[in-house]
């Protein structure tokens, strides 16, 4: 097992790590716009060094942070590329759609243990990375998986994870180094929805170095991306988006779960083995969804979807954008949501309070 | 005066322009994804043909439109990059700020009429020229005035007008590059000053992501500057000579600034925040009433208001910001200190009410 750390964070592997301190730069950057500190660099690689400046007055409006000065020298080391092309494989719907687009040029699939799901939870990263191997070997890629404490020990980015988690993937992607050239980053949000996340398409390719280019791939939709996977088996069958519970492969209750199963279904497959036969109209119905997800769910609404389901998932847009809590069909609900609906009537009138 | 012309639109100039097409292919791309039709784009430079597909995959996602097969070929001529450096310049808070920012390296400012300012309307774009020639002489830049029919030929001004296929807001940023493409022999990079902070980057047809997309072998594109409109304004009123020139109206009344519409109105909410009481560009119109009773709209940059309420404004254009936004985001209309406005907001509100706990009408 081979081991980089930096101030008490590590990033640990079975395949050959980065010899240089460059891989936490992203990590101690996004600290400093954070605290507002600033911190010496190191040595930076020129590609890399004429994008701080972008990157930093990004973050800082995003976390918001401050424009911190930027410490660093110009690193003049020759560095070999390695070749090979990797790409951060959760066997999520992003990651498998990335996966098939570039299936020809892609070689690692690289599953991280800390990031989703806890380091002190074996037994589920030990299911993910069953099937993730076993992708692996259809897709005949080699898995790389990589155990890292990034994401649970990682100290208060405003702005949390959300933020966070696209300065920890190109940190990890430094690490590897020796494995890749390149490095394919599956996009979380489709072109339609940029709003400041930590793994975007504006941010991602900036942390690129001479030696690995970082590339954010796939602007399509979900329901475009599903489309693809739903003509791979042995993908399909694999897929896992729960953040939730971790104990099952997919809860099938959580709003991603329910998401994920309504767009399987618009697309016309009725069963899928990686998830639990739960879906019905009163569980989508009752779904509170947040307005970061919202638009995901409008997506939703399309003809392939059968009628009561689509009532349903239409009644939980519409109790997301109104401001009430969903309905349940139980009269107790009913009351909570005309209680709201009053409170939120009464606050619309009354504030802000108009001191003229 | 040099002209290209391309499928009834045009763009002239007393500056020489390009004799390739490839100028429109920024138009005749976005035209394509919105109608569906696969467009024949002929040559293209290898630097831009890398980029065409991702181009149109954001575009086909944003207007929305369709992802249409690219048809061309590459282009072998080896395009020799021209000296100079330009900024498209139409004297607002951006174009001043990126100016500012690069003034050491800008050697040209790029004044567009039929943009903003509509072909017919000659009378406000010599108020804009004017003060823009003078913003030239102080900055010691050269300016280039271009025409076109880009923008307006949409607009009842014109018969018979091409159709434009959707709203300017998408299509602008392709418009800019176009100008920029046909503009080569004068530039090898161009600056296009950000409309919107990186904090606000919703689809808009000038977005940093699009934006470089455009570039080419001969001709770099910037997408310049992702600071909060406050920020920009901070650096623009230490140039007295800037912001005495400031021109940010869209409404073309003749007037240089309305000092009514939306847009003059967050521009002289921001100058107060800024402890610029009186600023030559703008009339002597604010007030806290005429805050209060603006109506906000999604697509009128809530995100500055927004930022509003982080400044040193006095507390009773605070408050009045402040009521304009609740308005806007409970979905109001905006008080006016009128009792019939304060029933309209009653009935308003008993409605939005009444909507949210019916629809939609659940079947089951």
């Amino acid at each position: 097992m081979n081991r980089v750390s930096d101030r008490g964070i590590w990033i640990e592997s079975d395949v050959p790590l980065t010899s240089t301190l460059q891989w936490s730069i992203p990590l101690r950057l996004v600290q400093a716009v954070s605290t507002g500190e600033t911190d010496d660099l190191g040595s930076v690689s020129p590609l890399l060094a004429g994008n701080l400046e972008t990157i930093r007055d990004i973050y800082a409006a995003w976390i918001p942070g401050h424009q911190v000065p930027l410490k660093f020298v110009l690193s003049s080391d020759e560095v070999a590329t390695a070749s090979g092309v990797s790409l951060f494989f959760s066997c999520g719907v992003d990651s498998f759609y990335s996966l098939i687009k570039h299936r020809d040029e892609i070689d690692n699939l690289v599953l991280i243990h800390g990031f989703d799901i806890p380091l002190a939870n074996i037994e589920a990263f030990a299911l993910v990375e069953a099937q993730a191997r076993e992708a692996a070997r259809l897709f005949s890629k080699r898995l790389i998986v990589v155990r890292t404490n990034l994401h649970f020990e990682q100290p208060g980015v405003p702005g949390g994870w959300g933020m966070y988690c696209g300065a920890a993937l190109a940190a990890v992607a430094y690490a590897l180094a020796p494995n890749h050239g390149k490095v394919y980053i599956a996009s979380s949000y489709p072109y339609a929805d940029l709003h400041p996340w930590g793994s975007h398409p504006l941010l991602d390719p900036r942390w690129s170095t001479e030696t690995v280019q970082i590339v954010h791939d796939g602007g399509e939709t979900r329901m475009d991306k599903l489309r693809v996977i739903i003509q791979y088996p042995e993908a399909l069958s694999r897929l896992r988006v729960c953040w939730e519970s971790l104990g099952n492969y997919n809860c099938g209750l959580c709003e991603k779960c329910v998401r994920t199963m309504l767009a399987l279904r618009a697309l016309g497959v009725d069963r899928c083995t990686a998830f639990p036969d739960t879906l019905t109209p009163g569980l989508v119905r009752r779904q509170e969804i947040s307005h970061h997800c919202v638009d995901l769910w409008r997506e939703l609404l399309c003809p392939g979807l059968p009628p009561a389901l689509y009532a349903a998932a239409q009644s939980a847009i519409h109790s997301c954008d109104a401001g009430l809590p969903p309905r349940t069909g139980r009269w107790k609900r009913g009351v909570k949501r005309w209680l709201y609906a009053v409170r939120n009537a009464g606050r619309a009138l009354m504030a802000p309070i108009d001191p003229s | 005066m040099n002209r290209v012309t391309d499928q009834g639109i045009w763009i002239e100039s007393d500056v020489p322009l390009v004799n390739l097409q490839e100028w429109s292919l920024p138009l005749r791309l976005v035209k394509a994804v919105a109608e569906g039709i696969p467009a024949n784009l002929d040559r293209v430079s290898p630097r831009l043909a890398g980029n065409l597909e991702t181009i149109r995959d954001i575009y086909a996602v944003w207007i929305p439109g369709h992802k249409i097969p690219l048809n061309f070929e590459l282009s072998s001529d080896t395009a020799v990059p021209e000296k100079g450096v330009s900024l498209f310049f139409s004297g607002g808070v951006d174009s001043f700020f990126s100016l500012i920012k690069h003034r050491d390296e800008i050697d040209n400012l790029v004044l567009i009429h039929g943009f903003e300012v509509p072909l017919a309307e000659t009378k406000t774009f010599e108020l804009a020229l004017e003060q823009a020639r003078e913003v030239a002489r102080l900055f010691s830049k050269r300016l280039i005035v271009v025409r076109t029919n880009l923008h307006w030929e949409e607009s009842s001004l014109y018969k018979d007008p091409p159709r434009i296929p959707f709203d300017w807001e998408m299509y602008g940023g392709a418009a800019l590059a176009a100008i920029a493409l046909a503009l080569v022999p004068m530039h090898r990079k161009v600056y296009i000053a950000s409309t919107y902070p990186y904090a606000d980057l919703h689809p808009h047809a000038s977005h940093p992501l699009l934006d470089p997309l455009w570039s080419t072998e001969a001709v770099q594109i910037v997408h310049d500057g992702g600071e909060t409109r406050l920020n920009k304004l901070r650096v623009v009123i230490q140039y007295p000579e800037a912001l005495s020139r400031l021109r940010v109206c869209w409404e073309n009344l003749g007037n240089y600034n309305c000092g009514l519409c939306k847009k003059c109105i967050v521009t002289m909410l921001e100058l107060r925040a800024l402890g610029v009481d009186r600023c030559a560009a703008f009339p002597d119109t604010l007030t806290p009433e005429l805050v209060r009773a603006q109506e906000l709209y999604n697509s009128s940059s809530i995100w500055h208001w927004r930022d509003l309420l982080r400044s040193d404004l006095p507390p009773s254009l605070h408050a009045a910001v402040r009521s304009a936004i609740h308005s806007y985001e409970t979905g109001l209309p905006p008080r006016t200190g009128k009792w019939k406005r304060g029933v309209k907001r009653w009935l308003y509100a008993a409605r939005n009410a009444g909507r949210a706990l019916m629809a939609p009408i659940d079947r089951f």
